[in-house]
């Protein structure tokens, strides 16, 4: 019965709401996910970074004036790492990464054959275990004096707090914009149906039911807010994947893939759907409330 | 068909602009309300029509207590009324059809009743060749037309018509008028709400007249 209603077309094509209602709800999507990508990508790069770090232990042999460590020094420590069931792999650190690694203080082309530089040797751990420090070293006494095992970053705890503290100040971002968006919308929504209590009037008059009336605006300001919340994810989402492309090109270790980050962003697919939600609620509670005002 | 008893009326916290109103129109009955400007024609009329609740007394409608009946219960019953509104109230982004179409498509006709349906009015009111067009495209006398094709189209118990020949000449007038008689005739309840005395001569029925908001009635 309230299906042939609902296909007439009652609102009219070239109102000013159907442009201005999604434009208004694209500009607040766009930033809402603009502010979300760089939440979420944020969060992803520092879980990976976090993830990269921990776990992660290095061996120091001190620099010896005749020259790096020999190579059945380095032998001896790696087979007796081998040993620690928290170890999961032992790889020296390579000439070349080394000089990658002080090229900022010493230049790209500097020789580190003079310099009496240590011999590191990286230890991955076993995911979810943890090195005793201490002990490990104390053993390795036995096959190589003054060698040393620490934490690849000592200060990884601050890190984490640091990083918990950027994701919390986002999210409050996200928050922040979000509760804009929701006003607006409303707003938006109120404002484009305030030209229309005319035509609920005279609908109403004719004994349309509240929720044959209401069914009518909430389906029109659904589409028009999937309409603007599509745009504005779209274009969101454009720039959101040139800026991981961009941070793929830079090659950074500290940044998780490209792959990751943009499966990162899948949550923002809600974004438009609520949105739209958002407006066809406030359409359906406007109208009813306007009706009820009515006899 | 309609009984009021001591009602009486009143916009927000304001007076009373209608005062102990009591009449009753009879099933099939054709009568006239009459009253200078601001007597409170069309507050009465709004009243019948429930566009509004009575301050206090009694609204029986079709038998059913408008005052105490339900809110789901009231559109039912505005269907089976039909207002000729003095400004047409009319829907300018739809086409006459679809003006005229939609008391159908609110009650639920089927397509192709709705289409059979208002195109035989349309062309008993002589818009045939105006289906298209929208209101703002006709002049006043064819908008006042398809205002009295909607008011019609869904065979209302009830008619009701404020000022309808007020803004149309008097041949037009008579033709609508004739419209009314003969739903009249069909068994429609007819109350016109008008100055036109010449009419009210022509065509004698009985006369509600408001003073001041308050109501007598006469033979004619």
């Amino acid at each position: 019965m309230i299906a042939c209603f609902q296909r007439l077309r009652l609102l009219p094509r070239g109102a000013l709401s159907n442009r201005l209602v999604p434009a208004i709800i694209a500009c607040m999507v766009f930033l809402l996910c603009l502010a979300g990508s760089a939440a979420l990508i944020l969060h992803a790069g520092l879980a990976g970074f976090q993830q990269e770090l921990a776990g992660r232990y290095t061996v120091e042999l001190p620099a010896d004036p005749k020259g790096p460590a020999d190579p059945a020094t380095i032998a001896r420590v790696i087979d007796r790492l081998a040993l620690d069931p928290a170890v999961l792999s032992a790889e020296p650190v390579s000439t070349g990464t080394m000089a990658r690694l002080l090229a900022p203080w010493l230049g790209r082309d500097a020789s580190l054959g003079d310099l009496p530089l240590p011999t590191l040797i990286d230890i991955a751990a076993v995911p979810g275990s943890t090195l005793d420090t201490a002990k490990l070293g104390a053993a390795l006494q036995e096959v190589a004096a003054g060698a040393t095992v620490a934490p690849a970053v000592t200060s990884l705890k601050e890190i984490g707090e640091l990083a918990f503290a950027v994701e919390l100040a986002a999210l409050v971002v996200v928050l922040l914009i979000a509760a804009c968006l929701v006003t607006v919308v409303i707003f938006a929504t109120r404002a484009g149906l305030a030209a229309h209590l005319r035509l609920i009037e005279i609908v109403h008059q004719i004994g349309a039911f509240d929720r044959q009336i209401a069914g009518q605006f909430s389906r029109h300001f659904l589409l028009l807010g999937l309409a603007g919340g599509v745009l504005g994810f779209v274009l969101s989402g454009l720039l959101a994947l040139a800026v991981i492309a961009l941070a793929g090109d830079a090659q950074s270790p500290f940044l998780p893939a490209g792959t990751t980050l943009r499966s990162s962003l899948l949550p923002l697919l809600a974004v438009p759907v609520a949105v739209a939600m958002i407006a066809g609620a406030t359409a359906e509670l406007t109208v009813r409330r306007a009706l009820r005002a009515q006899v | 068909m309609v009984r009021f008893d001591n009602v009486g009326m009143r916009y927000g916290s304001g007076t009373e602009i209608l005062r102990d109103i009591s009449f009753r129109l009879p099933r099939g009955s054709l009568t006239y309300l009459t009253g200078a400007s601001g007597a409170g024609k069309s507050s009465l009329l709004k009243l019948i029509y429930l566009g509004h609740l009575p301050s206090r007394g009694l609204i029986e409608l079709f038998g059913q207590d408008i005052v105490t009946a339900p809110r789901d219960a009231l559109p039912l019953l505005r269907r089976q009324i039909g207002v000729v509104f003095q400004d047409y109230r009319l829907i300018d982004h739809l086409s006459v059809f679809d003006n005229v179409a939609l008391p159908l498509r609110i009650a639920g006709t089927a397509k192709a009743d709705i289409a059979a349906h208002v195109e035989e009015l349309l062309g008993w009111v002589g818009l045939s060749d105006k289906m298209r067009a929208t209101p703002p495209e006709l002049s006043g006398g064819e908008q006042q037309r398809v205002a009295i094709a909607r008011a019609v189209i869904t065979r209302p118990r009830l008619l009701l018509a404020d000022e309808p020949t007020g803004s149309v000449d008097p041949e037009l007038g008579d033709r609508l008028i004739h419209l009314f008689l003969e739903l009249n005739r069909i068994g429609t309840t007819v109350l016109i709400a008008t100055h036109d005395v010449a009419m009210m001569e022509r065509h004698r029925a009985p006369v509600m007249r408001l003073i001041r908001g308050e109501l007598s009635i006469g033979d004619h």
